[in-house]
């Protein structure tokens, strides 16, 4: 339980530091350092691959020559 | 003027008026194919509403039939279907008879217009069930609320179908109605469009293609018009092409070309229907259908892919020219696995997905800037990536904490490198992946872990299936050994398209809000977990 300090908004309205919050977000389970890693201290770094990178410029590439089949192609 | 109601039953006499009544008394395939689809859903009986002023028709009517010279009636009639009569229920005091109506089973409703070269308007009908070795999945369905003389009838798990008139559209129309309406009818992210509406967004500016045929447009629509009238009607249009100048039968064709039902599987996964255009299905004529659906075997994976199409027979489509919920085998293996009376036929034989199709469009949100294959070649990425550059000493990290995970753990990195994970990969937003993850039987402490993290409002989920994992239950999802999460409102750096992996014992979290200028500019943190056991992928429902 945790308590707020007062808001004063000019005017109408007023928050008042009398309210008790409870922290309704879900508990984690406690993890302790042998079961975190940073992944980097074991020299990963997830970048994507440049073979990925290809990939991904053929297939929009691809995609792509949908532009140049609108003289060929009608659909009816 | 009255709203007469008549009611006849479905025996073969009635099957036969029901086939004049959607046919305009002519020869159509389309209308075959509905009144077969109308039996096989179990339709008994069949009551006519008329004169009932449809909105679609309507619109159509004030744009091109009301200026004609001859005269065209300006209302329809609408063909209710159930599947018992519903006589008796008539019959009843007015309050009483909506529940006698629902007991009567609704399965859905024509809309006949008063023209002789496309009757079949708007058409709402349930999903077809194929027996019990297929599972359909109904992914693109609405649900539909329909007035019967003060009594409301719900449809749920119907996608909506139309027919060409062949002076305000053609297939490109019908084909980008059916797939809009399904839309606004679900998700209302975009608004209400007849056909009249759609060839005028595609229509503007004109082009000389357009003009070729009176009304400008309904001789069909090229890739860029269709592309057009997506983006005007309020869609992010994707787009893709599987035909290749690479040698027919060549690796790289044949790669193309499986893609094209991997990649078509993905986007009706998400929810989303998607118009397939077959470029040589007549004289340099092209043809637009709309896939709201696929056919799921309900054993084993029918081939070897790293998509879900390993276990996919075939798409449901809805073809303006040949009816609703016919079916396009993946490829000629698939063919002798489904009904023939609902494959789609082209000189004698079933067009195939592998062979046919050439296009794709897809009306995705517009705050989605990723395309499914982009999604996919991350997670692949990652997954090889991890394995081969810390895959061991992960291992040794886990052996430390969970000894007996060591067997779970290397099976997974055996199917990341033989290339055997298949990936089932679909967009939702953040609030329903949370609430599927809320519901899976999946370890408390993991689920806290993933819901707990921010996430932006459209993401890429990534199941990571194994090809042996067991027939799924029922119409449920097939088990999974892990997810990931990948950012669909990601466009520039591909480095922050993953979000989250969740694999055997471990859970990777990459955190791309880090101080700017950091490089490299995310943290990826693994947690590792004692809980392993695989666990129900999404089964998406209205």
């Amino acid at each position: 339980m945790s308590k707020l300090p007062t808001l004063r908004a000019p005017g109408f309205s007023q928050m008042t530091d009398n309210v008790e919050f409870q922290d309704l977000t879900p508990a984690r389970e406690h993890i302790d350092d042998s079961r975190e890693v940073n992944l980097r201290d074991l020299g990963f770094v997830g970048r994507v691959s440049d073979e990925a990178l290809e990939e991904i410029r053929r297939n929009e590439s691809r995609a792509n020559l949908v532009v140049r089949t609108a003289a060929t192609f009608a659909f009816r | 003027m009255l709203v007469n109601l008549m009611g006849f039953s479905l025996d073969p006499k009635g099957a036969g008026t029901l086939k004049s009544y959607v046919s305009a008394h002519q020869s159509s395939v389309s209308a075959d194919a509905l009144v077969d689809h109308v039996l096989s859903l179990g339709a008994g009986y069949a009551v006519i509403e008329e004169p009932y002023v449809d909105k679609d028709y309507s619109a159509d009517y004030l744009n091109f039939y009301a200026a004609a010279f001859r005269n065209y009636p300006r209302h329809t009639k609408r063909i209710h279907l159930f599947a018992k009569s519903v006589e008796p229920a008539l019959r009843l005091p007015m309050a009483e008879q909506q529940t006698a109506l629902e007991e009567a089973g609704y399965l859905g409703f024509v809309v006949v217009r008063p023209i002789a070269q496309g009757p079949i308007g708007r058409t709402i009908l349930k999903f077809p069930s194929l027996g019990p070795d297929l599972l359909v999945r109904s992914t693109v369905r609405a649900t539909f609320n329909v007035h019967l003389l003060g009594s409301r009838l719900e449809l749920t798990g119907a996608a909506p179908f139309i027919q060409q008139d062949e002076r305000l559209g053609s297939c490109a129309q019908a084909s980008i109605w059916m797939a809009a309406r399904q839309v606004h009818e679900r998700h209302g992210r975009t608004p209400w469009h007849s056909i009249a509406d759609i060839t005028a967004l595609a229509t503007t500016p004109t082009d000389a293609d357009l003009s070729q045929h009176l009304p400008a447009g309904s001789g069909g629509l090229n890739p860029i018009h269709i592309i057009r009238a997506l983006r005007a009607m309020g869609h992010q249009p994707l787009f893709d092409f599987f035909l290749t100048e690479s040698e027919s039968g060549s690796e790289d064709a044949v790669e193309v070309r499986r893609e094209a039902g991997r990649s078509i599987v993905r986007y009706l996964d998400s929810g989303l229907p998607v118009i397939v255009a077959l470029a040589d299905v007549g004289e340099k004529v092209g043809h637009a259908i709309t896939a709201v659906g696929y056919v799921e075997a309900r054993g084993a994976a029918c081939r070897a892919s790293h998509g879900y199409d390993a276990f996919v027979r075939a798409i449901v489509v809805h073809d303006d020219q040949r009816g609703p919920y016919r079916l396009m085998p993946l490829t000629h293996d698939d063919v002798g696995s489904l009904p023939k009376d609902r494959l789609l036929i082209y000189s004698d034989k079933p067009l195939t997905v592998e062979d046919a199709a050439s296009h794709i469009f897809v009306p995705l949100p517009s705050r989605v800037f990723l395309r499914a294959d982009r999604a996919d070649t991350v997670v692949r990425d990652f997954l090889e990536s991890y394995v081969e550059q810390v895959g061991g000493a992960m291992l040794l990290r886990i052996d430390g904490v969970v000894p007996d995970a060591a067997l779970a753990v290397k099976d997974f990195y055996a199917l990341v490198t033989s290339g055997r994970l298949i990936r089932r990969t679909y967009l939702t937003t953040a609030g329903r992946y949370r609430h599927h993850l809320a519901r899976a039987d999946l370890a408390e402490e993991i689920k806290t872990e993933l819901l707990v993290r921010r996430l932006p409002h459209f993401v890429w989920v990534t199941e990571l299936i194994s090809p042996d994992c067991p027939p799924p239950e029922g119409d449920d999802a097939r088990n999974i050994i892990g997810h990931m999460v990948v950012n669909a409102t990601s466009s520039t750096d591909s480095d922050f398209d993953l979000l989250m992996a969740h694999m055997p014992h471990v859970l990777v979290h990459r955190d791309i809000n880090v101080e700017i200028g950091a490089d490299p500019p995310f943290k990826e943190t693994a947690l590792i977990f004692e809980m392993h056991a695989p666990y129900r992928g999404r089964k998406r429902l209205d």
